[in-house]
């Protein structure tokens, strides 16, 4: 068959949370991230299709509600459209009206239209009967009633795509444009009330607050209950059943064949404390730097990945939003925040990313920082619940309620100096649906991948750093520069100074080098904490210097080094010493609450003000 | 048929939106959430401690923060 030589381009576009990435998805094979809530796509994802002798390069555009943006995400929609040979308006069949609006402001526009009526299966479970065949000839372009996620109605798509038709081409305002979707809807929408199911009854319920707060609070619960228990389950899995009787045997073998002494053996191997391998000790590149990755990060890596996948699908994200707002406004933001910070928790890069679904860049840079600081990514939290978690819960503990602390801190501070407020959220709270099992595995095998593929390199790369700079006496000369302030204030050996170098490459690799160190359980916490917040990870970095700039950046940086030290120098003086680890973990929690109750809200009140005036003009 | 506005109305009560107060880009993104006058709105749940208030139009659920609730106003039934 012979191909037309230019690939023509198709862009998707459609309101968010409509299945547009589930679209893309089967129609180019390519992988990306769904989920159940708005705004899962921020950048456009490109991919590629063949169909009847026509090479088609599909683009996924982030969701917009209109083609005049009112976030960054939007904007990247607004301008794909305007390039594109086709565009395929991907509509909810479940909400007519509302999707119209963006398809009325595309016939306007006059660009070549196919019209995909999704989620056609939900509607009619709704008791939502469309009459296609009238709409297509309202509308004037084709319409294609589909079920994305099954692939029903993705032949006839593809056989549409050719009949593409341009709309009138005639602008309306906003008014004209309601009137004109009300007279299409009156004409092919017939609606049957039904009796509520349970899970309406649930979607009503988790947003009502007497019933809604118990229920985060018990989901909050399981979450925790689930990575952590799951986690260490797996983890003694792979410790009893692999590396246990089969890793570590092979692994004494190669140190009898390299040699105890020799170059390689210490880059492979490591050290022998004791005249043994040991797992998490030897730091070479084959004992600890395997174990760590597979060891002991994956376990908990792989629980949390398919606790949020699930989360992010069944749509109880955006109820979250609803249910945390009143505390994120008193820290400057709003509801919507908890999304990057929930996904801050798998890894800070795609989390800075879905930042852009906030609309001002004040907010933007607050979640940032709070994020950037305060959120350890998965890696570094499954180490240390791996390692600290083994010296008693009480420990872990503080670390958590100190690194909430200094989250809510970092909230309440850049509220209060940076000018402006932060306005209240818009978001669309969508139905409960029960994860596709398929789209499941799919998410989770790509953040799999994606980790393996950043982390073990950099993992490897930290190893060999820190193996040359000894080699070489770097790390000697800065153990000895900083050793005074490490000492006095933080309480921890000079040769923890290399983890810090370390945590620029990989924040785990850093934390499991803390074990060599024979660092006491309250020098374990110091040094995790410090370790945590004292600057971002070299991937994390990059990410944030592009979505800050480099000014804002500098700013979030010296943010961090201050509060990294301060935090650290607290937990040494106060914890064991003054307080046991249990009392310290409930006083630092205390402290947060306290704070958000009684100094928060600082822009809100400045909004407040702001809106008396209006209200003054208006009477 | 007295005003109100969506913060001041009652949970489970519907009504018709009148008039929203904001900015430009507060009105459009509204608009395109198919939030506009002439509107007929329910309100699902409210916050107490000016939390946030979900509404629904048409067949879509919509949360917003109680600051901008409290510029859309509904003309309701006594």
């Amino acid at each position: 068959m012979k191909m037309s030589p230019k690939p023509k381009r198709m862009v998707l576009a459609g309101n968010p949370n409509v299945g547009k990435s589930v679209l893309f998805s089967q129609l180019t094979g390519a992988r990306v991230v769904i989920s159940n809530y708005p705004g899962t796509t921020v950048e456009f994802t490109r991919g590629k299709l063949q169909a009847k002798g026509q090479a088609w390069e599909v683009l996924d555009a982030p969701g917009t509600y209109s083609l005049e943006p009112t976030c960054r995400a939007e904007e990247v929609a607004a301008n794909l459209v305007n390039s594109a040979d086709v565009v395929v308006n991907v509509i909810d069949a479940t909400n007519l009206e509302r999707n119209l609006y963006l398809t009325s402001q595309l016939l306007e526009r006059g660009v070549p239209l196919v019209i995909v009526l999704n989620l056609i299966d939900e509607a009619a479970q709704k008791g939502v009967k469309l009459n296609v065949p009238r709409l297509q000839e309202l509308l004037g372009v084709p319409v294609i009633p589909t079920v994305a996620i099954s692939g029903r109605g993705l032949p006839e798509l593809v056989a549409a795509l050719p009949k593409a038709g341009r709309g009138r081409g005639e602008a309306r305002s906003p008014d004209e444009r309601w009137i004109w979707i009300g007279s299409v809807v009156k004409q092919v929408q017939r609606v049957t009330r039904r009796r509520r199911t349970w899970l309406e009854a649930l979607e009503l319920a988790s947003i009502q607050p007497l019933t809604g707060i118990p229920i985060a609070a018990l989901g909050l619960y399981l979450v925790f209950k689930v990575i952590i228990g799951c986690g260490q389950w797996l983890e003694g899995l792979l410790e009893n059943y692999f590396f246990e009787p089969f890793y570590l045997p092979l692994l004494q073998s190669l140190s009898r064949f390299l040699g105890d002494g020799s170059f390689w053996h210490g880059l492979l191997i490591g050290n022998l404390p004791g005249g043994q391998i040991h797992l998490e000790e030897s730091m070479g590149l084959l004992s600890t730097g395997i174990y760590a990755v597979f060891g002991i990060v994956l376990p908990y890596l792989v629980m949390f990945y398919l606790v949020l996948g699930f989360l992010e699908d069944c749509g109880y994200l955006p109820r979250l939003a609803v249910m945390s707002d009143r505390m994120m406004h008193r820290l400057g933001l709003h509801g919507f925040a908890v999304i990057p910070t929930l996904l801050g928790f798998g890894c800070n890069v795609p989390a800075v990313l879905a930042a852009r679904n906030l609309e001002s860049r004040r907010e933007r840079l607050i979640v940032s920082a709070m994020l950037a600081v305060a959120v350890p990514c998965a890696a570094q939290m499954s180490m240390i619940i791996g390692l600290v978690g083994r010296r008693g819960g009480a420990y872990l503990g503080v670390i958590i309620a100190m690194l909430f602390l200094i989250w809510v801190a970092i909230g309440l501070f850049l509220d209060r100096v940076l000018p402006g407020y932060t306005p209240s959220m818009i978001v669309e709270i969508p139905p409960y649906r029960w994860p596709s099992l398929k789209a499941q595995a799919q998410k989770l095998g790509m953040r799999l991948q994606h980790f393996l593929t950043e982390a073990l390199p950099f993992i490897f790369g930290g190893i060999l750093l820190i193996n040359l700079l000894h080699l070489v006496g770097v790390i000697d000369l800065l153990a000895g520069a900083f050793a005074p302030v490490f000492r006095s204030l933080l309480g921890l050996p000079k040769e923890a100074v290399s983890t810090l170098l370390v945590g620029f490459l990989r924040k785990d690799v850093a934390v499991a080098m803390l074990i060599p160190l024979g660092l006491t359980a309250k020098q374990f916490v110091v040094g995790a904490t410090v370790l945590a917040t004292y600057f971002p990870c070299a991937a994390a970095f990059a990410v944030l210097v592009k979505e800050l700039g480099v000014k804002d950046m500098a700013f979030v940086a010296g943010i961090m080094l201050t509060v990294s030290t301060a935090a650290g120098t607290a937990l040494n003086l106060l914890l064991d010493t003054v307080l046991p680890a249990p009392m310290l973990a409930l006083f630092l929690l205390g402290l947060a609450v306290v704070l958000i109750a009684f100094c928060g809200g600082s822009s809100d009140r400045r909004e407040s003000r702001k809106f008396t005036l209006t209200k003054e003009r208006r009477v | 048929m007295k005003t109100v506005s969506l913060a001041e109305m009652k949970t489970g009560q519907s009504g018709r939106v009148k008039k929203i107060y904001g900015g430009r880009g507060m009105v459009a993104r509204l608009q395109a959430l198919g939030l506009y006058p002439g509107k007929e709105v329910t309100k699902l749940s409210a916050f107490f401690q000016k939390g946030p208030v979900v509404v629904e139009i048409d067949r879509s659920r919509v949360a917003m923060g109680y600051g901008r609730a409290s510029r859309i106003f509904v003309e309701v039934g006594e």
